[in-house]
């Protein structure tokens, strides 16, 4: 009878022991990290459409990217408001906060080359700030493993190809020298993270073939226009990067659902 | 007979304080709190009923006026619970603002089945309106609420009410269809600074630091945004999320003028 007792009071210490450490469990972890990386790339997302306000101004192109962009950014701030409600995240989600309601205002204006930098470094801004949020998150859960690994990587892939694009336009165009560099850089970065997802074998896996050959395509087109002079390739860029972002977002899904 | 007397200085000099003994201070004040939560959910559903009937995200549009609608429903029938018996006259006026509410929650019901009565659910809410403003004036009676307090709460309850208008109005135009219901907008057509200057008068009150100051900075970025959005003729579309956000920015505010019993 004792025994029984025992081992009861065992269970029950153990289950309460669980859920008093306070962790998220596995899919919550997943997705207030992907909250993260999603507001990351909503930065440069939104830092790209205003250059295309600037000289490619085709708003029924840029509007609804721009409001998708922003309709990320805000659900997952929110989310993270709600989730992340541990003291070590509060300076840094209220500075991002801050940072978020001044950047809404210079979105519904129309920048100029002159102030379009600034802009440009509020968005960096909010991804540095983001990164951090997210080092101390992956530190406390110590999400180091290689599916988390991964789905950093496919985000900084979102990442760069939006980097590629504001620095195409930068050079063309001649404004921002600061930002000239991003093109080379966020070029070499995308083609490093594509041998990396050839190396994982992404492409021979049945699951995630069909986007991995639909991003390898993409990126080859993207990367066709930015060296082709004959023809003006600002469209282009701009819808073959959102066709990235896209199906980078379904390869994360197909490899999440593993 | 001077026992009498006294006696009855004592009642005349007690009565005051009898009057306000026979309510529980907590319980009415609740009332009051819930009482004005019903007045904000009314306002959210018009705007609810205005982006649905425009077709701006019809799908979430359609699917928060329902969520709303629950919310408003279950809000009204605990408010009915709460109700204290021994005031005949606040029991009366309560049951007023129950079955007109009633009606107009069938009313709005029928627009998400048919899409039709627009125009009634209009009708409809400023006789709910009507009751609700007679039961808080007389919740407020009792409360005993000073002149700048009472002033404070209005405040807070205009921003939210200028801003749905604002919202709809701001739909409305941009949608180029001109319903009959239209004519309720036109005086909130591009009147962001009414929110924003109660806003302004509003965070005055509410001190340099704290959360309250806090969390009204966070609406006052939102109502600029909306602002500039019209201003610059961007589509309703930019704003959407950004505007269903401010919702729960503004409960958060309203739960914590209640926790901080400011102005209470």
């Amino acid at each position: 009878m004792k025994k029984i007792l025992l081992f009861f009071l065992v269970l029950i210490s153990l289950r309460t022991g669980f859920s008093a450490t306070g962790n998220p469990p596995g899919d919550r972890q997943m997705k207030i990290y992907e909250a993260m990386l999603k507001m990351q790339v909503a930065s440069y997302r939104i830092a790209r459409d205003k250059l295309y306000e600037i000289y490619h101004p085709d708003f029924e192109l840029i509007q609804p990217d721009l409001a998708e962009a922003i309709t990320i950014f805000e659900n997952n701030i929110t989310y993270l408001h709600q989730v992340l409600t541990d003291a070590t995240y509060q300076a840094e989600l209220d500075r991002l906060t801050d940072v978020w309601n001044n950047m809404r205002f210079h979105i519904l204006d129309i920048l100029t080359k002159k102030n379009y930098a600034r802009f440009y470094y509020d968005s960096m801004t909010m991804d540095n700030l983001l990164g951090v949020i997210l080092n101390k998150y992956e530190d406390k859960y110590g999400l180091n493993d290689k599916q988390h690994l991964d789905l950093k990587k496919q985000y900084t892939f979102c990442k760069s190809v939006y980097l590629t694009n504001i620095g195409f336009l930068t050079r063309k165009y001649d404004m921002a020298r600061s930002l000239h560099s991003l093109f080379e850089q966020n070029i070499d970065r995308v083609e490093r993270l594509l041998r990396y997802a050839i190396r994982n074998k992404y492409a021979r896996n049945p699951r995630t073939s069909d986007e991995m050959a639909r991003l390898l395509n993409d990126w080859k087109y993207f990367r066709y226009n930015t060296s082709n002079a004959l023809f003006s390739a600002e469209r282009s860029l701009f819808a073959t990067a959102n066709s990235i972002d896209f199906h980078t977002k379904r390869l994360a899904q197909k490899l999440m659902a593993e | 007979m001077k026992f009498r007397l006294v006696f009855i200085l004592a009642v005349l000099i007690m009565m005051p304080f009898g009057v306000s003994a026979q309510y529980d201070a907590g319980q009415l004040t609740d009332l009051y709190r819930m009482t004005l939560q019903s007045r904000i959910l009314t306002e959210r559903i018009l705007t609810d009923v205005v982006l649905v009937d425009n077709d701006i995200q019809p799908a979430q549009s359609r699917k928060k006026l329902m969520t709303d609608l629950h919310r408003f429903q279950d809000l009204s029938d605990r408010i009915i619970g709460r109700v204290p018996e021994n005031d005949p006259q606040l029991v009366r006026l309560f049951k007023k603002w129950k079955s007109r509410a009633e009606h107009w929650i069938a009313t709005v019901n029928g627009f998400l089945e048919h899409g039709k009565n627009v125009k009634d659910i209009y009708k409809l809410t400023k006789a709910v309106n009507a009751s609700y403003d007679s039961l808080k004036s007389h919740l407020e009676l009792l409360l005993g609420f000073t002149q700048e307090n009472l002033d404070n709460l209005s405040r807070l309850l205009g921003i939210y009410i200028d801003t749905q208008r604002s919202f709809s109005a701001y739909v409305l135009r941009r949608s180029g269809k001109k319903p009959a219901y239209e004519k309720n907008y036109k005086d909130a057509s591009g009147k962001w600074n009414a929110p924003v200057n109660t806003l302004l008068k509003l965070r005055k009150q509410v001190g340099k630091k704290g959360v309250l100051r806090r969390q009204t900075n966070l609406l006052l970025s939102d109502l600029l945004f909306f602002k500039q959005a019209e201003e610059r003729n961007y589509d309703p579309l930019m704003i959407y999320t950004p505007f269903l956000k401010f919702d729960a920015k503004y409960d958060r505010l309203f739960e914590l003028v209640f926790k901080t019993s400011q102005w209470i």
